[in-house]
């Protein structure tokens, strides 16, 4: 791709707008986040209402995380969307919900270091 | 050249960081919808240069949307790029087929979103 000969005050006044923004929606983020905490703790017994919140809570947080430049809790949010379209939920996948859902949280508790 | 792009998209935080995005970095004035329905009056009545569209929205989707442009003598003519997560980029010929100009995944860098809709629209 080319690119268009961005303007370095541009990009750093982006950079602290983005920052602003994250402020702005984390609580909205954490609020997913503990959704999908709590699906994790009772999979996989979830019903069809619950486990629906849950993956539109994984769907929005992997698109939300990557783009405010948590790459790392993007693809675990996406992972554990793709659990939870799976018809069975077993051990094994509830494990692994609930490591995701704390390595997003735990992730998102300390300082934030995009460049 | 400042461009007008309108943004389609349910989720507030997309929206706000994409347009922020595209302002800031761009120069380009952006519109923003956060359904469907919208997306379809505001691209009618304001005639952006493009439209950033969502694939999965409650209510109307991205690709009924599309559909309801494309079928809509006014907006018709409206390049239009689709968002959409990494896990259904898979289905990209798909959304080309329909006529897209273009597709980006979710979650995108939003210091670099205006080079990837530039390439796709050849607007540079």
């Amino acid at each position: 791709m080319i690119p268009m000969s961005p303007d370095p005050e541009a990009i750093a006044r982006a950079k602290q707008i983005l920052e602003r923004l994250w402020e702005q929606h984390k609580g909205t983020i954490l609020e997913r986040v503990s959704a999908l905490e709590i699906a994790a703790a009772s999979a996989p017994h979830l019903d069809v209402a619950a486990r629906q919140e849950a993956r539109s809570a994984a769907h929005k947080l992997a698109g939300s995380l990557g783009t405010f430049g948590y790459n790392d809790a993007s693809d675990w949010a996406r992972e554990s969307e793709q659990i939870l379209e799976k018809e069975q939920i077993d051990t094994a996948d509830q494990q692994r919900l609930v490591a995701n859902a704390q390595k997003i949280r735990n992730l998102l508790a300390t300082p934030r270091s995009r460049s | 050249m400042t461009r007008r792009i309108l943004l389609v998209d349910d989720e507030d935080d997309i929206r706000e960081v994409a347009g922020m995005s595209l302002e800031t970095v761009a120069g380009w004035t952006v519109l923003a919808a956060s359904s469907g329905r919208e997306g379809i009056k505001i691209a009618a009545e304001q005639q952006p240069d493009a439209i950033l569209l969502d694939v999965m929205m409650p209510d109307m989707d991205g690709p009924t949307t599309f559909q309801n442009l494309q079928n809509n003598d006014k907006t018709k003519a409206i390049p239009v790029i689709f968002l959409t997560a990494k896990a259904q980029m898979r289905e990209q010929r798909g959304f080309r087929e329909l006529g897209a100009q273009g597709v980006i995944s979710k979650p995108f860098d939003p210091l670099t979103l205006a080079d990837q809709i530039s390439e796709f629209l050849g607007w540079k």
